[in-house]
């Protein structure tokens, strides 16, 4: 007896309060929806953080291109024409051509301590790419090569840093934002 | 009686309630606007002045009837910044793509004339490094009773073109008291250590 | 026609009521009331009541009947050097000359078709209190849609400063400046010693209010029409 009386008070509960349950019901989701899509203007590729000693594929096909081994190397601060203060290095990311990789550009070194963020210089060096170097991603190449981006990193950087490079797959559409970890 | 006084407190709740909420909300402030709201960081000739992602140091500001740069040359009424800038945090975005002198109600931008003759005649739209600050010029091309204008003149300078939701580096400049020349050369985008 | 009961004392009068009177369970809960309650409505009367109040509101807008498309204002019009003053711009048509070619005009006539420059020559000062971009993209051309040739809706190609060619320029507020439209023509549309038609529009100020902050201009509307002779050049260099 006392289980169907409280069966009887929870369901006159559920009746008395049915109109605010529904509305919770709609609201809240929309809510998270709607907080969701608002966004703020921020629009963030999908990321993913590799090792930058070793190639990592764009993909399980077997024609799949490969983008790494990425190294930075040192610039002749006379040579290029850099400030005193900073420190030129040459960011070097091989890429293997395939299935994948239609282009690729935004080539960005950041210093995980600190978060400092630099990006390839276009003006102010003396620098020249030579044979198999490409400043982007070359849609229609048949044989490696080498993405280079020429950066001005301040003296004062503690590594290991990390190499950013943005790529894009005409036929799916995806964008990716490749995170090589590179020792300095 | 006291029973339709007891059925009416919820009511005079509740408006008491509504007449609260609506103090509140005037007393918060505009949701929407206060968004996008720049940071100012108060800055003066001579010391620089750092935001979020910006420093600047302005190092002169003169008034000058004729401008010049290489081949180039304007006439009118010019007030010219000297300044170093650096970025602090990231590169990208790192250019100076923000530069309004405001007087009064008008706000001018930072002219572009110089350098569609030679990109270095100017740091404004310049990308800025981290590494090492550049030294440069920007300049104002104002009307020519400008120095008559008794409003308060403000030099704003930021990374985002729109001043939104970041810092802006914000420079008094007195227009009438600034040092007036007839002709000046601008200086030309460089590194400060070379 | 019953007179509606307060709910307060018809649930007393059921309570009241002993256990073998009939039960009216819409008393009882909240929600059966407001079916009671609106049960109590007369639905036949819901069209008269909209209609009764779309009517208030469209007579508060200003009434159904439509609106008589207001007459134009003719065009004011004017000569080269005269000066015609709007809201955002004060235009000044200096001169309009039919040339071959003419570097740093931003425009590049198509030679092997006969193509010509129509370039007019204006002086523009922008009268509000911020700068303007005088320029051809689509996004930011109402400054270039205040300059237009008399029943020819081309749009102009190049816009540059007479004096130091700077590509789409920005007018600062209360500063002068000489500009240069330039149009891409046919050997054929144009003349020498023809007068030339150019029509000025103005734009107005929109001050938003409710849904958005800020001012934006809008739409350019023909204003002016200044007639000048077109002085054909040849291949020679401007002046």
């Amino acid at each position: 007896m006392d289980h169907a009386v409280t069966g009887a008070r929870l369901t006159r509960w559920w009746r008395r309060n049915a109109l605010a349950l529904g509305a919770l019901v709609v609201l809240v989701p929309a809510s998270l929806f709607a907080y969701d899509a608002l966004g703020f203007g921020a629009v963030r590729n999908a990321e993913l953080t590799v090792s930058g000693d070793e190639p990592h594929a764009m993909g399980g096909m077997p024609a799949a291109a490969a983008l790494g081994p990425v190294t930075i190397s040192p610039l002749e601060r006379d040579e290029v024409g850099a400030p005193r203060g900073s420190d030129p290095v040459l960011v070097t990311i091989r890429v293997d051509p395939g299935e994948g990789l239609s282009s690729c550009r935004g080539v960005t070194v950041t210093e995980p301590s600190t978060g400092r963020q630099w990006r390839t210089v276009f003006t102010g060096l003396t620098w020249v790419q030579e044979q198999g170097q490409e400043m982007s991603c070359v849609s229609d190449a048949v044989i490696p090569y080498d993405v280079v981006a020429p950066v001005l990193l301040s003296d004062d950087v503690v590594g290991p840093l990390v190499v950013t490079i943005t790529t894009f797959d005409q036929p799916t559409g995806a964008v990716l934002d490749l995170r090589f970890t590179v020792e300095q | 009686m006291s029973r339709s006084l007891a059925r009416a407190v919820p009511w005079f709740v509740s408006g008491a309630l509504l007449v609260a909420a609506w103090f509140v909300a005037g007393a918060t402030p505009d949701g929407e606007e206060r968004i996008t709201e720049p940071f100012p960081v108060a800055a003066e000739i001579g010391t620089p002045a750092v935001g979020r992602n910006l420093g600047v140091t302005v190092t002169d500001a003169r008034l000058a009837d004729r401008v010049t740069f290489g081949g180039w040359y304007a006439e009118g009424t010019w007030l010219v910044l000297d300044l170093e800038a650096w970025v602090v945090h990231t590169e990208s975005p790192g250019a100076l793509s923000a530069a309004t002198l405001t007087v009064g109600d008008r706000v001018f931008r930072a002219s572009e004339r110089a350098q569609g003759y030679d990109s270095s005649a100017s740091l404004f739209s310049t990308g800025l490094s981290l590494a090492v600050p550049q030294s440069g010029s920007i300049a104002f091309e104002l009307p020519a009773d400008i120095a008559a204008d008794a409003d308060a003149a403000v030099v704003r300078l930021a990374i985002e073109t729109e001043f939104l939701g970041d810092s802006v580096i914000e420079l008094p400049v007195d227009i009438s008291a600034v040092e007036r020349v007839d002709e000046l050369e601008l200086a030309a985008t460089e590194w400060i250590t070379p | 026609m019953t007179t509606p009961e307060p709910p307060g004392s018809a649930s007393a009068a059921a309570g009241r009521a002993s256990s073998g009177a009939p039960e009216s369970p819409g008393h009882r809960t909240a929600f059966g009331r407001l079916r009671k309650a609106t049960d109590r409505v007369p639905t036949k009367w819901f069209a008269a009541i909209g209609t009764g109040l779309f009517l208030a509101v469209t007579a508060a807008f200003g009434g159904l009947a439509p609106v008589a498309a207001e007459e134009e204002p003719p065009l004011d019009r004017l000569v080269a050097g005269e000066t015609h003053t709007g809201e955002q711009l004060a235009i000044t048509v200096q001169r309009a000359v039919l040339i071959d070619e003419l570097p740093g005009s931003g425009a590049f006539p198509d030679e092997e078709n006969g193509e010509r420059l129509l370039v007019l020559l204006v002086e523009m000062e922008n009268l509000w209190t911020e700068p303007l971009p005088a320029s051809t993209a689509s996004l930011t051309s109402q400054v270039a849609k205040s300059v237009g040739l008399s029943g020819d809706d081309r749009l102009v190609v190049g816009l540059v400063r007479e004096d130091d060619q700077t590509f789409n320029p920005w007018l600062q507020p209360d500063v002068p400046a000489l500009l240069a439209f330039t149009w891409t023509v046919g050997p054929d549309d144009y003349a020498g010693d023809q007068d030339l038609e150019v029509v000025l529009s103005d734009a107005r100020l929109q001050i938003g209010s409710f849904l958005y902050t800020g001012e934006s201009w809008l739409t350019p509307v023909p204003a002016a029409v200044v007639t000048v002779p077109i002085e054909d050049v040849g291949a020679g260099v401007e002046q």
